[in-house]
């Protein structure tokens, strides 16, 4: 007991030194659970407050740029009014359509903060759980796939963009529907890759990648990249694919945050299917 | 003694302010090259200061780094290796006759050749775990290694340059 104390003395610095590296990498590991919520992340009150501080003197730089998005994103949904349609037929009238119901519904947001030159980037949004946000909602914008929310505070949220080592999703070749998983490479924000595609699959530079909407986060069809390369490495049976990113995610400025308001019912019939098979 | 709290206190909001709005985004060669100059605030800390109270102070430094950048205890680990092993550093180092009191860890107290030594050593030790762990594998192991060696040099020459800076009054107090 004696020695045990003297030893106790002895190495107290060293000990404490290891009893915070550890809780240190307990942080780490919890944090690596995809969507646990920690106290440590910028959509906290503090730093999610600075951050948009931040952001309300840099936004102004990147105005005309971020105009002349919306204006062609607006002249693209006037192009989709029911106003610039006119009825080819005009014996049938239109009444509530009870055949279809909503599924996804977006919801736009400014990014107050991001990063792309870590290899664990995230950006934080400034709408939270106040306007309904919940984490695993899919994030994109006009370009496409952005990424998927992770934590909420009730102002701000952060988003695991595609450019976070720790970002998965299921993705399709539009061309020949093969789907893949889609992984960002770490260095290049411009690149990511598309894993798992058999070799037999006929994939060919130029080919366009959509998001599959397996997961019921995304919805189906969303664009995320273009393929510049195919390998095929000895030894393996998939391509190594390249895509180049759609999104610029250096200059990224406002996003949609998307519900899928069917996804309870589906990942409730999922479960459900899972636990009768056992 | 008082005041000497407070100047650090000063310096600590100073800097983990200037890194979590400023620097994160400063970026050479694609991510290649970052300065986390914030760590000056822990090579400025006294000399004499307790070792638990250093690793406290650490340990707090990089947790509120890590609140800037998402990375839940990834700054706090590498902040917490850099206070453990500072003062065992520190004391390999010094001059013959050990520091004279109330000396500080600065260019102005202890000569550019002693501080270049105690910096660069420091800054790449932290830099080194703070990327391996961040990247969490040894793959692209010499990739990382140039990000750890090019990132290592940026911050050094900030942390050379604010010594220049902060320090032209002999004796001065503040920062």
């Amino acid at each position: 007991m004696r020695n045990f104390i003297q030893f106790l003395v002895k190495y107290h610095i060293f000990l404490m030194f290891l009893g915070l590296e550890v809780l240190c990498f307990a942080l780490i590991f919890r944090n690596n659970n995809f969507h646990k919520a920690s106290f440590v992340n910028s959509s906290n009150q503090v730093t999610g407050k600075i951050y948009s501080w931040k952001s309300n003197i840099t936004q102004y730089i990147e105005l005309q740029r971020v105009n002349n998005e919306l204006s062609q994103e607006n002249e693209e949904l006037r192009n989709r009014l029911s106003g610039t349609f006119v009825n080819v037929n005009d014996h049938f009238v239109l009444i509530n359509d009870t055949l279809r119901e909503r599924k996804y519904r977006y919801k736009s947001a400014q990014i107050v903060n991001s990063s792309i030159n870590k290899q664990l980037n995230y950006i934080t949004i400034d709408k939270g759980e106040n306007e309904g946000l919940k984490p695993e909602m899919g994030v994109v914008n006009p370009n496409g796939l952005v990424g998927v929310v992770k934590d909420v505070s009730d102002h701000f949220s952060t988003v695991i963009p595609i450019v976070n080592l720790k970002f998965t999703a299921s993705a399709e070749l539009e061309r020949t529907g093969h789907f893949g998983l889609l992984k960002w490479e770490g260095n290049d924000y411009r690149f990511a890759e598309l894993r798992d595609v058999p070799k037999h699959v006929d994939v060919q530079v130029g080919d366009s990648v959509v998001t599959r909407g397996a997961s019921a986060i995304y919805p189906r069809g969303i664009p995320i990249g273009r393929v510049i390369s195919v390998q095929n490495p000895d030894g393996s049976n998939f391509h190594k694919i390249r895509l180049e990113l759609h999104n610029d995610f250096n200059k990224i400025r406002y996003v949609y945050v998307v519900e899928n308001l069917l996804k309870p019912e589906q990942l409730e019939l999922e479960n459900q299917t899972e636990e009768n098979a056992q | 003694m008082l005041s000497k709290v407070l100047v650090n206190i000063g310096r600590f909001l100073l800097l983990i302010f200037l890194q979590g709005v400023l620097l994160n985004d400063v970026n050479l060669w694609d991510g290649m090259a970052i300065p986390y100059l914030y760590i000056l605030f822990l090579l400025m800390l006294p000399i004499d200061i307790p070792r638990w109270l250093e690793l406290l102070i650490g340990l707090i430094a990089g947790l509120s780094l890590d609140m800037f950048t998402n990375t839940a205890g990834i700054h706090a680990s590498a902040c917490v290796l850099l206070s453990f092993l500072r003062p065992i550093y520190l004391r390999s180092i010094a001059p013959r006759d050990g520091y004279e009191f109330g000396v500080k860890p600065t260019i102005n107290d202890m000569g550019l050749a002693w501080y270049i030594k105690y910096a660069a050593v420091l800054i790449f030790i932290h830099h080194a775990w703070l990327f391996y762990v961040e990247i969490y594998s040894l793959s692209g192991f010499f990739n990382t290694l140039l990000r750890v060696f090019l990132s290592s040099v940026f911050t050094f020459i900030l942390v050379i340059l604010s010594q220049f800076l902060i320090s032209k009054k002999k004796g001065s107090n503040y920062l």
